[in-house]
Order: C-alpha cells, then sequence, then structure tokens
C-alpha cells in the first residue's frame, strides 16, 4: 500500500479503540473452542485398561452367589470360549488366503451356446444387482426403509418422502418453515390428512432424561448439607425421594434407609456433614451390617462418572467399614475385591496406596484360605487384564500374611502344568511381591530364595516366549531385592540365563539382560565370585555395546540400568574409551535421546556421572561440556543436568581441571543460562553447583556472570527475573568469597535489588527479597554497619509494607529478612520502628502456612533481644484475648521464645500477673505459655522458678475446667522432666504436692486430657524415683471398683515398663501379713531404711 | 507427627542401623512429640522401612528427599522423650498415608484442574 493512501485512510476519524488494547482484549476473551488438555488427558487415560476397571467381571448382585466349583466351570467356559473364537479367526485368516484365487477366477466371456439376447439380460441383472449393493445406494435405499417403516405420516411426491432434511437438500437458501398461527386449531370434524407432517417421535431415552431430570429432588427429607446432588444419585439413592416416612417400615428397611441417607451425606455434602456422618457410618457398621452397607457403596464406586473426590471418600469408608466388621466381611470378599483391586494399577501413587492398605485389611479379616478360594478361579483367566490384577493382590496377600504361610499355594502355581497363564500369573506374584517390597527390602524373601530360584528355573527355556520373559524379569526383580546376598542361589540360574541371552533377540533379549545385569552385582559382594563377576561384566559390556544402537526404548533403558550398577573399572575393560566411552558418547550423548523421554534422559545423565566415576572424570567431564554450547536446546540441559550430578557428587575433581577447560566450563554454563527459552530449575542448580565448586576460582568470570544477571533482572517477562533474582540468592556466598574484603559488588547487588523492591509480581517479589536476604546474609556485621546506600535504616521502612503483601511467599521471604537484620543489626534501628513491625507479625500469626508462623515468632525474639522484653510482651499479653485459637496458641509459643531470649525473671511476673484476669481463655493462654516457656528453658534456669509458679499451677490443678487441668499437666510435665537430675531433694517436696494434686484426674476419660495427665504422672515418676511414686498405687490396685483399678494398673504397667528393677525393693511383704485381723509392726532390721 | 494425627500409624518394628531423615519442613522435629527444641538423640529406624519404597522419603511426612536423599536431614528425639524413654519403643516411621495427606492431595488434583499456575 501507497504511504500516501495509508495517510489518507487516516484522516477519516478512527472511533475504536487502540489496536493494543483491542488486542489484549481479544487475548483477554479468547474463547478456547479446541480441547483442553486435561480433557484430552483424560480420554487418553481412559484407554482400554482403565475402562475395563469400570465393567470388570463384578457381579455386584448381592443376593446371588456362586459356589467356587460353579466359578471355576464358568472359567473353563469362558477360556474355551476365547480358545474356539481364536480357532474360528484362525480359520477366517486361511480362508481369506484362498478367498483371492476365487475372485480371480476369469469369467468365460460368452459360451458358445447362449445367445446374444441371453448374454445381455444376464449381464444386466449382474449389474442392476451391484448397483443395489453400492454403498451410497444402500445408504439411501436404507433411509427409504427407515422412513416408510417408521410409519410417518408424509406428504410423498414421486416416492420421495417430503422430511424436513429431503427439503432443505431441494429447496435454495432462505427459506424457512413456518409454523401455524398461535390460535389455530385443526378441525376435529373434517377426517385428517393422513398425507400431513408428522414430527418425529422423541426417542425414548430422552423422554426417561427428562424424567429423571424433572425428578432430581433439591432437597431430600432428612437429609441436610448436601453440596450437589447429581443424576447419576437418582440411580443409587432414589428411593430416598420416595419414601416419605419411615413410619411403616420394618427394622430392615429402616436400616437400609438410615445407612442410605449417611452415605448420601458421605459423598455429596459438605466438610463437615461429610466427617459427622463418615464417624456415624463408621461406629454403626456393626448395627448396620455388612450386607446392607456393601450392597449401597460397592455399585457407587463403579460409577464411572463419580469425581475423584467422591470416589476418595468413599474408599476411606469402605478401608473404616471393614476395620469395624473385620471377619464379617467374609462372605463379601470377592465383591469387594473385584471393586477395590481395580485401584492398583491407577496411575496416581498414593490411590494405589490406599487400595494397598484396603486389601491388606481385607486379607487380615478374610484369612488366607478365603483369599485363595476367592482369588484361584482368576488366576488363569482368559483376560491378560484379570490376570495382572490378580497377581497383584496375590502379592499383597503374600505380603501381609508372611511369605511363610503362602509358600505353599505359590509352589503349587508356579509348578502347574495344565495351563500356561497360571504359570506366568505364578510368576508375576513373585515379580509383583518384589516390587511391593522394593529394592534392597528383600529380608522376607530371602529364606526362600533358593526354593524360589530352583522353581524358577525351568520356566526359563519355556516353550512360551511371554514366560521366558517374565521369568527372566521377575529373576531380576528378586536379585535387586536381595542385594547383596544370595549370589548362592542364584548360581544355578547363570547357565540357562545366559544360553537364553544368547538365543533372543528384541524384547527377549532386553529381559535377559536385565536379569544377567542384576544378578552380577551380587557376584562382586562375594570374594568366591570374583571371576565370575569379571567373565560377565566384559561379556555383558560386549553386548550392550552392541545394541547401544537399539532402536527399542525398552531394550535402551535396560541397558541404561545394568550400567549403572555394573563393577566396571578401567583393569576390566582397558581399551575403555574406544570401547566403552566413545560408543557410549556416539549413541547416548544425541539431539534424538535428548529429546526422548524424561526416564531415559535421567539415566543417561546418571550413566554419565557413573563412567565418570569409574573412568575418567575430567575426559568424560571435558565430552559434555561441549554439549553446554550446542544449539538445541534439551541437549544443552541434559548436559547441565549432567555436569550438576557429576559436580555435585565429587566436587573435588574439579581441581585437576585446567583453566582452558575451566574457561569452557563457565562458558558453557553461561550460554546454557542465557539462552535457555523454558525456565528450567536444573540450570539453577548447574549453576549454583559448579560456582561452588569453583569458589574462588570463579572471580575472573565474575563481572561477566554478574552482567547476565543484571541484564536479566530488567527483563520484560517475569519467569526471567525471577530465575535471575534465585541465582543471585545461590551465589552470593561465592561472591563474598570472591571478593576478599572488597564489598562493592554486594552493595551493588544490594542496591540493585533494593530499588527492584517495587515489583509486581509477587512470585519474583519473594525472589528477589530471598535474593536481599541471601547478600545481606553474605556480607559481615562491620561491613553491613558501614554500608550507606541503601542502609539498613533504609531498607527496614520499606519491607515494612511488604510485610501486609498477601501472597505466602513473599511473607515468609519478608518475615526473614526481618529477622535477619534484627539479629545482624538491630541497634541502628528505630524501637517504634520495631513495635510497628511486631504490630504486623502478630497479623502474621494468622496465616495458614506453618513456615510463616514458625519465622514470625522467631522474629520475636530476636526484636525482644534488641528492644527489650516489656513492650513486646504487653502486646502478646493482649492478643490472648482474641478468639481464633491458633492466634492464642501462636501468641503463647512467641511468649515462650521471648521468655527464653530475655530470661524468665523479665516476663513471667506479668505473665503470671495476667493470670488473674477471669476469662478463661486468657487462664489457659498464660498456661499454655508457661508450658511452652518450661519447654524451651533447660533444667539449671527451672528449678529456679519451681516455688514461684506453685501456687498458680495449685489454683490451675484445683480448676473446675478440665483444660486448665490439662494445660497445667503439660506444664509439670516439662517441669518435672527439665529438673531430673538437677533438683535435689529440697524440691521433692513440690513434686509431691504437684503428684497430690494431680493423680485424682486419673479417671478423666476424654482423651486429650487423659494422655497429658498420665504423660505427667510419668514425668513426676522419672523426678521423684519409683519408691515414692509406687506408694500412691498399691491402694488403687486391687480396689473392688475395676474403673478405680484400671487406671491404676495403666500407672503401675508404665513404671513396670521403664523401671522394673527398682521396682523390686518397693513392693510391699504381702507374706508378712498375717491372715486375722491383728496387725504386726515388727521389721527385720535391714528392711529399715530413710 | 502421629501426636496431633491420630489416623496416622507408626511401624514400632525393631529399629537397625540406619537414621531416620526428614524433609525441610519436618525438620527439627521430635518424631513422637512435635517438639522443636532440645534435639538429643539420633532416630533410628528399622531395616524395612529404611529400604523399599519409602527409602527416600521423610519418615514423618513421606515427601520425596531426592534420589540420593539428599534433601534429608536426620531427625532427632527430643530430649523430654529420651527422659521417659520413648525413643526405645521401636521405629517411629510413619507407615501410612494419612487422611489428611490425602484429601489434600485430592483437593490439589481438583484445584489444579480448575486453575492453571502463572509460574511454575
Amino acid at each position: 500500500m501507497a504511504p500516501g493512501l495509508a495517510k489518507k485512510r487516516d484522516l477519516v476519524g478512527s472511533y475504536t479503540i487502540s489496536s493494543v488494547l483491542s488486542e489484549e482484549l481479544r487475548k483477554e476473551h479468547k474463547h478456547e473452542d479446541s480441547i483442553t488438555s486435561a480433557k484430552l488427558q483424560e480420554s487418553i487415560v481412559k484407554n482400554d485398561y482403565t475402562r475395563k476397571s469400570l465393567h470388570g467381571n463384578a457381579s455386584l448382585d448381592f443376593d446371588k452367589t456362586m459356589s467356587y466349583k460353579e466359578i471355576m466351570e464358568q472359567r473353563e467356559f469362558e477360556r474355551e470360549e476365547v480358545r474356539v473364537k481364536k480357532l474360528i479367526e484362525k480359520k477366517k485368516q486361511d480362508n481369506s488366503l484362498q478367498e483371492p484365487e476365487q475372485i480371480l477366477r476369469r469369467k468365460r466371456k460368452r459360451r458358445w451356446d447362449v445367445t446374444p439376447e441371453e448374454y445381455e439380460r444376464t449381464n444386466n441383472v449382474d449389474s442392476n444387482q451391484l448397483s443395489l449393493v453400492s454403498e451410497a445406494d444402500a445408504e439411501a435405499s436404507k433411509f427409504l426403509q427407515k422412513i416408510l417403516e417408521s410409519n410417518q405420516k408424509l406428504p410423498v411426491v414421486n416416492g420421495i418422502p417430503l422430511t424436513d432434511e429431503i427439503l432443505d437438500k431441494i429447496l435454495p437458501d432462505g427459506f424457512k418453515k413456518v409454523t401455524p398461527p398461535d390460535g389455530y386449531k385443526p378441525d376435529v370434524d373434517i377426517a385428517p390428512d393422513l398425507d400431513y407432517y408428522v414430527p418425529p417421535e422423541v426417542s425414548q431415552d430422552l423422554v426417561a432424561a427428562r424424567a429423571m431430570e424433572s425428578q432430581i429432588p433439591t432437597d431430600i427429607q432428612g437429609v441436610t448439607g448436601l453440596e450437589f446432588f447429581k443424576q447419576e444419585d437418582m440411580k443409587h439413592f432414589g428411593k430416598l425421594t420416595t419414601i416419605k416416612d419411615t413410619e411403616g417400615l420394618s427394622s430392615e428397611e429402616k436400616n437400609e434407609i438410615n445407612s442410605m441417607k449417611l452415605l448420601l451425606k458421605i459423598k455429596n455434602g459438605s466438610q463437615i456433614t461429610r466427617k459427622r456422618s463418615l464417624r456415624r457410618l463408621t461406629d454403626n457398621a456393626r448395627k448396620f451390617g455388612p450386607k446392607v452397607i456393601f450392597s449401597q457403596i460397592l455399585p457407587i464406586l463403579l460409577e464411572p462418572n463419580l469425581g475423584d473426590q467422591e470416589r476418595h471418600v468413599l474408599v476411606k469408608l469402605v478401608g473404616r467399614i471393614l476395620f469395624q466388621l473385620d471377619d464379617l466381611v467374609r462372605p463379601y470378599t470377592q465383591k469387594i475385591l473385584s471393586v477395590i483391586s481395580p485401584m492398583l494399577i491407577e496411575e496416581d501413587f498414593t490411590l494405589r496406596l490406599e487400595a494397598r492398605e484396603i486389601i491388606s485389611a481385607l486379607t487380615r479379616a478374610a484369612g488366607l484360605a478365603n483369599m485363595i478360594s476367592t482369588l484361584r478361579p482368576d488366576i488363569d483367566h482368559a483376560d491378560e487384564y484379570v490376570r495382572n490384577i490378580t497377581s497383584r493382590v496375590f502379592a499383597i496377600v503374600a505380603n501381609t500374611l508372611g511369605l511363610q504361610t503362602f509358600f505353599p499355594f505359590l509352589k503349587a502355581v508356579l509348578k502347574s502344568k495344565k495351563n500356561w497363564m497360571a504359570r506366568h500369573t505364578g510368576i508375576k506374584i513373585v515379580q509383583q511381591l518384589c516390587i511391593l517390597l522394593g529394592g534392597g527390602n528383600g529380608t522376607s524373601i530371602l529364606p526362600f530364595l533358593t526354593q524360589l530360584v530352583d522353581i524358577l528355573k525351568p520356566s526359563l527355556s519355556d516353550e512360551v516366549l511371554q514366560v521366558r520373559t517374565i521369568t527372566a524379569l521377575t529373576l531380576a526383580q528378586l536379585a535387586d531385592n536381595v542385594k547383596p546376598y544370595g549370589i548362592e542361589s542364584f548360581e544355578t540360574v547363570l547357565e540357562p540365563a545366559w544360553l537364553g541371552l544368547k538365543h533372543h533377540r528384541g524384547k527377549g533379549l532386553a529381559s535377559f539382560l536385565k536379569c544377567i545385569g542384576a544378578i552380577i552385582p551380587l557376584m562382586q559382594h562375594d570374594k568366591n565370585y570374583e571371576e565370575y563377576s569379571n567373565y560377565y561384566t566384559k561379556e555383558i559390556t560386549n553386548i550392550m555395546t552392541r545394541e547401544f544402537n537399539s532402536p527399542d526404548d525398552d531394550m535402551r533403558k535396560s541397558i541404561l540400568r545394568i550400567m549403572l550398577d555394573l563393577p566396571l573399572s578401567r583393569h576390566l575393560i582397558t581399551k575403555y574409551r574406544s570401547e566403552l566411552i566413545n560408543p557410549f558418547m556416539k549413541s547416548f550423548w544425541n539431539r534424538r535421546t535428548a529429546s526422548d523421554s524424561q526416564q531415559i534422559t535421567r539415566l543417561v545423565v546418571d550413566v554419565t556421572a557413573e563412567l565418570g566415576k569409574k573412568f575418567d572424570f575430567l575426559e568424560v567431564f571435558e565430552a559434555i561440556v561441549i554439549f553446554t554450547k550446542d544449539e538445541n536446546e534439551q541437549l544443552r540441559r541434559v548436559a547441565i543436568a549432567a555436569i550438576n550430578k557429576m559436580i555435585t557428587s565429587s566436587p573435588e575433581e574439579l581441581i585437576a581441571l585446567d583453566s582452558q577447560l575451566e574457561v569452557k566450563l563457565v562458558d558453557g554454563v553461561l550460554f546454557a543460562f542465557q539462552e535457555q527459552t523454558v525456565q528450567h530449575k536444573i540450570y539453577l542448580q548447574g549453576f549454583g553447583a559448579v560456582a561452588t565448586a569453583l569458589n574462588v576460582r570463579l572471580k575472573p568470570h565474575l563481572n561477566s556472570i554478574i552482567s547476565t544477571i543484571l541484564y536479566r533482572l530488567k527483563n520484560k517477562s517475569p519467569e526471567i527475573r525471577l530465575q535471575s533474582s534465585d541465582l543471585i540468592a545461590i551465589i552470593a556466598p561465592v561472591i563474598k568469597q570472591c571478593s576478599e574484603g572488597d564489598e562493592n559488588v554486594l552493595y551493588k547487588l544490594i542496591l540493585i535489588l533494593y530499588e527492584s523492591l517495587g515489583e509486581v509480581y509477587p512470585d519474583v517479589l519473594g525472589s528477589i527479597i530471598n535474593a536481599l536476604y541471601a547478600c545481606i546474609d553474605a556480607l559481615d556485621k562491620s561491613s553491613l554497619y558501614v554500608m550507606s546506600n541503601p542502609s539498613i535504616n533504609q531498607i527496614l521502612p520499606t519491607l515494612t509494607p511488604i510485610l501486609k503483601n498477601r501472597q505466602e511467599k513473599v511473607q515468609e521471604a519478608c518475615i526473614k529478612l526481618v529477622g535477619l537484620i534484627a539479629q545482624k543489626n538491630a541497634e541502628t534501628i528505630n524501637a517504634k520502628e520495631w513495635m510497628r513491625i511486631c504490630f504486623e507479625l502478630l497479623e502474621m500469626l494468622k496465616s495458614p502456612k506453618k513456615r510463616i508462623r514458625v519465622a514470625a515468632n522467631d522474629s520475636f525474639g530476636y526484636i525482644a533481644k534488641t528492644i527489650g522484653p516489656q513492650d513486646v510482651i504487653v502486646m502478646l499479653l493482649n492478643n490472648l484475648r482474641v478468639q481464633e485459637r491458633q492466634l492464642r496458641v501462636c501468641t503463647a509459643v512467641a511468649m515462650g521464645i521471648v521468655a527464653k531470649t530475655c530470661a524468665p525473671f523479665t516476663v513471667l511476673p506479668a505473665i503470671m500477673n495476667e493470670y488473674r484476669i477471669p476469662d478463661k481463655n486468657v487462664q489457659n493462654g498464660v498456661l499454655k505459655a508457661l508450658s511452652f516457656l518450661f519447654e524451651y528453658l533447660d533444667g539449671k534456669t527451672t528449678k529456679d522458678y519451681l516455688f514461684a509458679i506453685t501456687p498458680l499451677l495449685e489454683d490451675a490443678l484445683t480448676d473446675r475446667d478440665q483444660v486448665h487441668r490439662q494445660t497445667a499437666a503439660t506444664v509439670i510435665k516439662h517441669v518435672a522432666l527439665n529438673s531430673v537430675g538437677l533438683a535435689n531433694i529440697d524440691y521433692h517436696e513440690v513434686f509431691i504436692h504437684y503428684l497430690n494434686l494431680i493423680l485424682p484426674n486419673v479417671f478423666e476419660t476424654s482423651p486429650h486430657v487423659i494422655s497429658r495427665i498420665l504423660e505427667s504422672i510419668d514425668a513426676l515418676r522419672v523426678v521423684l524415683g519409683t519408691g515414692i511414686f509406687v506408694n500412691y498405687l498399691w491402694a488403687g490396685l486391687f480396689h473392688p471398683a475395676r474403673k478405680v483399678r484400671s487406671p491404676y494398673w495403666k500407672l503401675y504397667n508404665y513404671a513396670y515398663m521403664q523401671n522394673s528393677d527398682s521396682l523390686v525393693p518397693y513392693y510391699p511383704q504381702i507374706e508378712n501379713l498375717s491372715d486375722d485381723d491383728t496387725v504386726e509392726y515388727h521389721i527385720e532390721e535391714l528392711d529399715l531404711f530413710l | 507427627m502421629s501426636r496431633h494425627q491420630y489416623d496416622l500409624i507408626q511401624c514400632m518394628k525393631q529399629p537397625g542401623k540406619s537414621i531416620g531423615l526428614v524433609c525441610s519442613a519436618c525438620e527439627g522435629r521430635c518424631p513422637l512429640c512435635d517438639s522443636y527444641v532440645k534435639p538429643t538423640t539420633k532416630v533410628r529406624i528399622c531395616h524395612e522401612c529404611s529400604m523399599g519404597h519409602l527409602n527416600n522419603k521423610c519418615i514423618l511426612c513421606a515427601n520425596y528427599l531426592g534420589d540420593d536423599k539428599e534433601l534429608g536431614t536426620p531427625a532427632y528425639y527430643c530430649l523430654e522423650c529420651v527422659r521417659l524413654e520413648k525413643d526405645r519403643e521401636g521405629c517411629p516411621r510413619i507407615v501410612n498415608v494419612g487422611s489428611l495427606k490425602s484429601d489434600m492431595m485430592i483437593r490439589k488434583k481438583k484445584e489444579q484442574a480448575s486453575t492453571p499456575a502463572l509460574l511454575k
């Protein structure tokens, strides 16, 4: 476009918003019409396997139960069915192989005895038939057929029914259907014209759905606190809506209705309702009975549209009910398993763990025999999915009940001759058991190892490939579990495994490689097997280098895993450079691998570090450093990860680094840092590792590094600013090391960070404050004093408004920085400023994050130390009157900290004075503060305050309020335990006084109270000695009332557990008591002691 | 931990030679009474708890401690628990997932699905 023209256009007044603004608006309101990634993920996850978990083989009919024999027959039938289907398939394939011949048989053109007319006719018929079969026509005819069959009254012209669709096609655009006017009523007298249009009927499903929708109630009688009610819920809870009153129902039905109500509340209720109902249902589980409960829960769990939250809460419920019902669940084992076991292959680790715990509890309740009879039919199920799950469940059973009891069954399965699937599942059970226990955790397997390996040995040469592969994998897993023991047991399988290694290709080879690769580290542990170890390591290295170039991911992964554990060394592989390292670099350090899955890149990094350790660190290191300047970002990132790993594991190797490589290294790391497009934390870690390892050697490069950071600190993108301030925080100590007394660099950094405190993005602001913290922390006290631009006096007032920021990262960083300043340089700041900050810190105690509260409490201590405790403690005492419990507890902690830092005598009078206020909260707060105070103090100081606090504790222990007594008991516990060994006999009467006051409380029933009371009695026993203590017990131990006896026995048992030896001299001499009522005062001479 | 969350289960098997490690969030906390002061003796956990899938997890909250447990710090019993000899009762490792934690995970999952994070 000519410039003049453009100008002319500009003359026309434009009254729209500016293009920049509109662009932004467009972005804001951009409607995402593609599928969101979460949805996509969901649809991917819902693959064949997961879908099966919902429609598994579960038969949840609670009235019909099949006997073991029936189930076995059914399974046999299913297997047969699959076999026949396979045969049919095969036959079809064979047929289709022959069919082409038939089709290609040439048709004779025209027999000599057929007249031309006849020939023509037959040809026509053929073509007619063909045309009928042709696709388009078939569709049309189907359509016609449908319309004719549907018996609709439509006008038909030339045999074409005029439906809406057809009319739309015939008529040009712009026509629309006219509806009859509102008041129009067709005349009933006139016989209806049969040819008029009848709208298609609404489908049956839609009607049902609409009916359901209209039925979905907003509230259900007797059930409150629901958050939602879904359409699917009607299926399970519909009964609740139809039944209006429970008067005329039998007790069974009432039970059912009640449990259903509770279940609905648990599933759909708000948090409080859910918790309450969960508790009620579990408490009453035995009353409702297993049938009622499980027949309601299990079908809901199979609902495909169940939300994560609902599923989770229901699974939790099942777990708790199992615990309550115990052996009552036996008849329902199969049903529970069929619902819960699919969760064992869930992607989320926690969900798997949950399922594992439930199955473990079920096993304990149901017993081994029951579990085996339930699961036995599935061991050779025709479906691989069912077998997989069964093996996992069996592994849990074996783990729960111990291999000792499970082993006979396992042996039988492994030796099964009937069918390879059973054998396969049996081997898989062992594998899953190993995975369940985890690497190096084979103590429970070790006693059975030899037997297991012997049973597995023949399967290594089984006729079915699947069995051979799984056997090799299982042996690898076993070896991994029992590492470093048990090579003697594995010796027998070495030969067949090696043979298998030679005979297999592809996936089979990978599994056999894994098997041998896992056994070699065991040989290394035993001196007698040194030759074996050397031989196999060499051989397997040859095979692995051959397979380095394999395109198969599985193979690459197993090779890398094996290399991590192999006892490679320079002596073993003398030409390691040409035989191992170079081929490894060539086939694994390339862009293709770097863009591979994260798992592989991590393994590559680990193996590279391992090779560096075992062969030549600097050589491997140099080979990698090159890749930090590669054009491919992913490869650069992997290189940085490898450098990070190598340096952090052995930083001392860098001493031998020559200056050239050093320049290359720093340059490369800096380049990779600058060129990153996706911010990743590995760059920070790598940079930090390099900086700490090089330390003062970083000095020549410091200028370029800092200028890069500062440049990036001004970047437009918040991520980059965030990352560069994080980097400052990491390298600040190194900068200090390099500065050699000249702090100008750090001063400059502090100034720039101080100027950036106006940052808008909270995440970035948090990082900037952290960087500021690191810089100030690196400086020593004297240089902090002379810092003038900005001085600490300037920094602190700037932080005060930032403390009000709601973002947690900012809050935490800011509190920490304030605490640091209070520690390092408090004197230069006005006390009023500190008080202002104290008020802000009080607000922080409301934070839901514990780390923030802890940091705030620590800061109170530092501030009180500088400005004296008086003002701070007054402020804290006033804070005890607030309502929220968390705030009061935190204030109490803060008072404890202040008292500890400023010595107790400065604050104790004020705190004790506060106890006179007749407010429960305040008094409890004071007691709590005392409890924290004496927890923090050491014993020597504690005993000086014993007499001072006794009247207060006396009052608290005789209060009506339970919490008073409970908290006073905690105070006494701390006091007593602190003074063990420090308080001499003069103090004993105080403790005896406490014991006298506490002992009546042993009859408390509230769980919190009684546990604190018992703890404090324990503590008093420790400080007073067993002798005095047990005198309090004898009278209660044989009291006629059980309620009195049992707490006394509990106390006695505690004493017996801890001091059984010192109890002996204090037992009363019952044999001296005479049977009649005469009292004897005779005491043997040596029995007398004071 | 188990003092304040009642559904947590401690292992309580015979402790072995390995030291129990905790994450940065649980650092300095006594595994029995949650006290933050006077760390006295190192925590020892049983063999099974130091191996397997739990080997590189915090003994209290099962947070991940890195491949080589580089983020873990040794746990200590506090003075009071040592004086009451509670440190000799058994391996204090938490072996189950508490309902508080699993509830939180589900909630986080839900939030994650609904709001994408600005900065990761």
